[in-house]
């Protein structure tokens, strides 16, 4: 007890400050009187994460949106309560640590939010708004938080003189700096900021990240900041970690991360970035269909309904209409396509799943079929282009066409899916490998099947 | 070259408030061509959008379009004549022009089937009440003179051509099943099932995901290939520019500063604005050790700076830039810019602005 109240040992420059291990967080999907009785699904928004940070760096979360990088960052500030695993912080473990006894700890703990606008109370005056975390934790008398307010106003590059004015008269830029006023006025150690630029003109953004940076180089502070900008990022952070769907795809240094990614979701962010040079060409929109849901994410590595470079099964000896529940992977044999067979395979059964060609020209009415020929044709010209698997795989491909011509997608989806998609040890098992780096000498996490042995 | 598909000349938009008119768009010009993608590119407050919604004749009350000239073909969109009786004060009053379409003619003959518009948020522009596919199929069968079932036919095979999975049993959804990302092509869907010359995309992809902002960007090259569509496009990120546009115009403060051939913005830049603009966004594809942001923020349109707009942050600011309103000059094939730097105005025999006279807003360093 004595010991939270009191200020903790401080942690070396490069050591962990914050260890997070296993972290999940599941919402209740369902909250109505009945989810009771059904028995609710739940949204798994943080799903068993891992990593920690160190004393001094910028680590950068990033994802797209609904990937669970808030959540995280809320879960490890204890904003809401985890549903499982642990956050340690100096050594505290806040998971167990009550709410009483977490406070002192909260004055280490800051936090900066996207909106400017709305993160400001209207009301108040900038220098008390700046105040109001000292006069939370009792740290020092008014006229010292008054000095202090001040000083900090100088600190983020805005005038003394500002104390007394109104958030209104702020713009954008100003309003964020005044952000990080109030979260340095506790002086922390750790300070999350949740896209602290992402609602601020590109010019004003250049401002803003430069400041963060020389009062990180001035107090030492750690910044966790959560990112959907991946430009911004390699500018601030000094490690990143992507996420996808709840999980951990990647986490590297930067220079590795963005040289040498590790993980085809890493890839397909990076290449749909535009670069803002257009003698650059950039891949783009590598990336088909959208994020499924999180209250039933898909098995083993969430982003393999849509990885352009799933794994190809291996199969064990049964018919390909048996679902397997559970697979032996050590005892699947090889399908055996070519590279190109398989990419096409994948390609057609994704097509049948998300039905994204159609049989004829303008569509079908209800009762209507297509002869399999037809089918045939549509399917060859679509997708296989001369180069079909043959053997068991093929046996499948013509199933499949020949479900299609009678009208029955959603069955050919499920056996192209479970003969294909479901046996992948992708499908079977999460990913968690560490690589060699090539840049830099840190840790290389990349959740991906294609680093096995 | 053949006549453009669109010209924008002088086009000048005010909004009345009650400490006075703000010019939000003040004396632009630019042409499209069929078949290309021009930008427009700007900070927040530049007066993109109104720029867009002049050209369609959306602005409203208390805004008004006050002057210039928009054709779209041989028809005028907006256009002004000087009366023959002038005002109180004597100046010549200008009233619009013959030849301007009616409004009706702008809602039946233009909007939607000849220029489509597609903005921001997704959600605003879609009817919660209606199903997806039943106002994609409406809005074709309206602008196309389509039968229901023609129309429908055309509403999902453009829905699919779009990328939304099952598009066929998607067709009876609502617009809150569908994601961000797929309301968005909804909409793109909406524009082309009308198979209109030009789009203006308000900034059609700000608010999306980078993959699926990649998904779009994809299929908009595409759709310039297959069907030989012209764009307005709205944004500020010089990324999805570099990405897309043929032609680009960077706006400042109501006014077009630089305009040229996308290269040419980039890697022969002439203003020093677009030159700070890109000089101050971080890149994706290389580690930049040090950013040099633009000093200060944008004045509003109330009390633009006199002489050049961007003086007051300007690096290269001389005295003379305070006195001189720069024009557009040529400064390159087809390149323009409104910088004193290119004219003959006296800007290099002009003594430098002091650093701090130049900012309104003291930004100082805390070392």
């Amino acid at each position: 007890m004595s010991q939270t109240t009191e200020r903790l040992d401080e942690v070396e420059t490069g050591e962990p400050i914050l260890e997070v291990e296993g972290l999940t967080k599941y919402f209740q999907s369902d909250s109505g009187f009945l989810a009771g009785l059904f028995g609710s699904d739940d949204v798994k928004a943080v799903d068993d994460v891992s990593f920690e940070l160190r004393r001094g760096e910028t680590l950068a979360l990033v994802g797209e949106s609904g990937c669970g990088k808030s959540t995280l960052a809320r879960a490890i500030l204890q904003l809401i309560e985890p549903t499982a695993g642990s956050v340690r912080f100096k050594g505290v473990e806040l998971t167990e640590t009550g709410s009483r006894e977490l406070r002192p700890l909260r004055r280490d703990m800051q936090m900066i939010f996207q909106d400017p606008q709305s993160s400001l109370n209207p009301r108040m005056k900038v220098g008390p708004i700046i105040e109001e975390p000292m006069k939370a934790h009792d740290m020092y008398d008014a006229a010292e938080r008054r000095e202090r307010a001040k000083e900090l106003l100088e600190r983020v590059e805005l005038e003394r003189e500002y104390y007394n004015r109104y958030p209104h008269e702020f713009s954008g830029g100003q309003r964020q700096r005044i952000n990080l006023a109030r979260a340095m006025s506790t002086d922390p150690e750790l300070i999350v900021c949740d896209e602290p630029v992402s609602a601020l003109d590109v010019s004003v953004q250049a401002q803003v990240l430069n400041t963060m940076r020389d009062l990180q180089e001035e107090f030492g502070f750690t910044y966790l900041m959560i990112s959907h900008d991946l430009s911004v990022v390699r500018y601030i952070a000094d490690r990143v970690a992507v996420m996808y769907l709840g999980h951990l795809a990647e986490l590297a240094e930067k220079e590795e991360l963005f040289e040498n990614p590790g993980h085809p979701y890493t890839e397909a962010l990076l290449g749909a970035i535009p670069v803002p040079d257009p003698r650059v060409a950039n891949a783009r929109g590598t990336l088909e269909g959208d994020v499924p849901s999180p209250i039933n994410p898909p098995s083993g590595c969430r982003f393999r309904t849509r990885c352009p470079v799933l794994v190809q099964p291996r199969r064990a000896d049964i018919d390909a209409h048996e679902t397997s529940e559970e697979v032996d992977t050590a005892t699947l044999s090889e399908y055996g396509m070519s590279d190109a067979e398989w990419e096409r395979t994948l390609a057609f059964t994704r097509g049948v799943r998300r039905r994204t060609f159609a049989l004829r020209e303008g569509g079908l009415d209800e009762e209507e079929t297509v002869s399999r020929s037809e089918v045939e044709t549509v399917v060859e010209r679509e997708f296989f282009d001369g180069t079909r698997p043959d053997g068991d795989p093929g046996r499948v491909v013509e199933e499949a066409i020949a479900l299609l011509s009678e009208g029955a997608w959603g069955e050919a989806g499920d056996l192209l899916s479970t003969t294909f998609e479901e046996t992948s040890i992708c499908a079977l098992e999460r990913p968690r490998y560490t690589i060699e780096p090539q840049y830099g000498t840190g840790t290389h996490f990349a959740a991906c099947h294609h680093h096995r042995e | 070259m053949s006549e453009p598909l669109l010209t924008v000349r002088d086009l000048k938009t005010q909004f009345y408030t009650d400490r006075g008119a703000v010019r939000a768009v003040d004396g632009v010009s630019f042409d499209v061509e069929q078949g290309e993608i021009v930008g427009l590119v700007g900070e927040s407050g530049a007066g993109k959008s109104v720029t867009t919604s002049s050209i369609l004749r959306l602005v409203e009350e208390p805004g008004e379009v006050v002057g210039g000239k928009v054709r779209y073909g041989d028809r005028t969109l907006v256009g002004f004549d000087e009366a023959a009786v002038a005002d109180e004060d004597g100046r010549p009053k200008l009233v619009h022009s013959e030849e301007m379409l009616s409004n009706r003619e702008m809602r039946e003959e233009v909007r939607g089937n000849e220029i489509a518009i597609i903005f921001q948020d997704p959600m605003e522009s879609l009817n919660p009440v209606y199903t997806v596919g039943g106002q994609v199929r409406e809005f074709i069968q309206i602008n196309r003179d389509m039968s229901k079932e023609e129309a429908r036919e055309e509403a999902i095979e453009m829905l699919r051509r779009v990328g939304i999975p099952e598009a066929e049993d998607r067709y009876s959804d609502y617009p809150h099943e569908f994601s961000g990302g797929m309301r968005q092509r909804v909409l793109i869907a909406m524009a082309l099932g009308c198979r209109p010359n030009l789009i203006i995309a308000d900034e059609p992809t700000t608010a999306l995901d980078v993959t699926v902002e990649g998904q779009i960007l994809e299929l908009v090259d595409d759709l310039v290939d297959e069907f030989d569509t012209s764009f307005i496009w709205v944004t500020h990120d010089m990324g999805v520019v570099a990405e897309i546009c043929d032609r680009v115009n960077v706006m400042y403060l109501g006014r077009i500063v630089e305009q040229g051939p996308v290269d040419e913005i980039f890697h022969d830049t002439k203003h020093p604005y677009t030159e700070a603009l890109l000089n101050s966004i971080p890149r994706p594809d290389r580690t930049v050790s040090d950013l040099s942001p633009i000093k200060g923020t944008m004045p509003g349109a109330m009390n633009p700076p006199a002489g050049c707009r961007f003086h007051p942050r300007c690096p290269d600011a001389r005295r003379a830039c305070r006195e001189v309103e720069p024009d557009l000059l040529e400064v390159g094939l087809d390149h323009r810019s409104a910088c004193i730097k290119h004219g003959e105005v006296g800007y290099w025999e002009s003594e430098p602005l002091e650093h701090t006279e130049a900012q309104p807003e003291t930004v100082e360093g805390p070392r």
